[in-house]
């Protein structure tokens, strides 16, 4: 038996160059090559490079779960009809008194924060930490996290018209802001867990 | 089983020796790649901690990620044999029985 191959399998080695997470990549390729040197078949670095790639693959997803949450909630938030459903132009024409506009942005950020609550749901899920105290946390720091972008924004459309060439630079804010406030609320979500567990 | 793998390895604990030692001790050829996914996750627990090695020509010159039990990691393997122990007692069907 040849005890001291160095070269596996050309496609599988591909393979694991190009597929597997690059945190592991390098430490799992020396550890396979040198294990294949010590005798092991073709067969058994298939194996090793295809369990790899899907473990690899399900560890990622784990990584970003809160990502595409995020990202997901953006989205949701953003094709929700709020000018429909909330009086926004009243709110921000100044037409509206101040007590009145306080409370109709209460129930906005409360409005958007029930719509990504779901997706909290399942993110708990999906880590395994659903309950009913992680989603009221995060119901009410997405809400806090939601007024603090909104209040200066009704405050300056109140005086000032949003022009086309602001827009542009006005809604990539906005999103990003919506996109960051649900990523904070997820992380921020898992502390108390992540304290007791010390 | 990859905490006691590695506290009985010491400081010459990587990836090839892991596996080697869950051979050895359970029977079982877990793949690397499932070795690697339990060394994060105990990682981001901080049961473990890995630094990476010198590149070797052996590994095509790659380098070894070493792992080490943190005093966290030691903690809790103590308090899983605590709570297993407590668990293993009182079972009629399993006492008396040798390894």
């Amino acid at each position: 038996m040849n005890t001291h191959r160095s070269h596996p399998p050309r496609l599988a080695a591909w393979l694991l160059r190009h597929l597997c997470p690059g945190r592991n990549r390098e430490a799992i390729a020396g550890d396979l090559l040198e294990r294949f040197a010590e005798g092991r078949s073709d067969g058994w670095f298939w194996r090793q490079v295809l369990v790899e790639i899907v473990v690899g693959a399900s560890s990622q997803f784990r990584l970003w779960t809160e990502t595409c949450v995020a990202a997901a909630g953006t989205a949701l938030i953003w094709c929700v009809p709020w000018r429909r459903i909330f009086p926004i132009d009243a709110m921000s024409s100044g037409l509206m008194s101040w007590g009145e506009r306080f409370l109709w942005i209460g129930a906005i950020e409360i409005t958007t924060a029930l719509v990504v609550l779901p997706l909290f749901v399942i993110l708990f899920r999906l880590r395994g930490m659903f309950s009913g105290a992680n989603l009221l946390r995060v119901f009410f720091i997405s809400a806090i996290l939601f007024s603090v972008a909104d209040l200066p924004a009704f405050w300056w459309d109140g005086r000032h018209s949003i022009s086309p060439s602001q827009a542009v630079w006005v809604v990539p804010i906005m999103l990003a802001w919506i996109f960051a406030a649900l990523l904070i609320s997820a992380r921020v979500a898992r502390w108390p867990d992540r304290m007791r567990s010390c | 089983m990859i905490l006691l793998a590695l506290i009985r390895l010491g400081d010459d604990a990587y990836g090839v020796p892991i596996s080697k030692e869950l051979l050895e001790t359970t029977g079982r050829d877990v793949a690397l790649g499932s070795v690697y996914a339990a060394l994060d996750r105990l990682e981001q627990k901080e049961f473990v901690s890995s630094m990476l090695g010198d590149p070797t020509p052996a590994r095509g010159g790659r380098a070894k990620r070493y792992f080490r039990v943190t005093p966290k990691g030691l903690r809790e393997a103590k308090m899983t044999k605590k709570a297993l122990i407590s668990l293993w007692r009182g079972i009629p069907q399993l006492e008396g029985e040798r390894g």
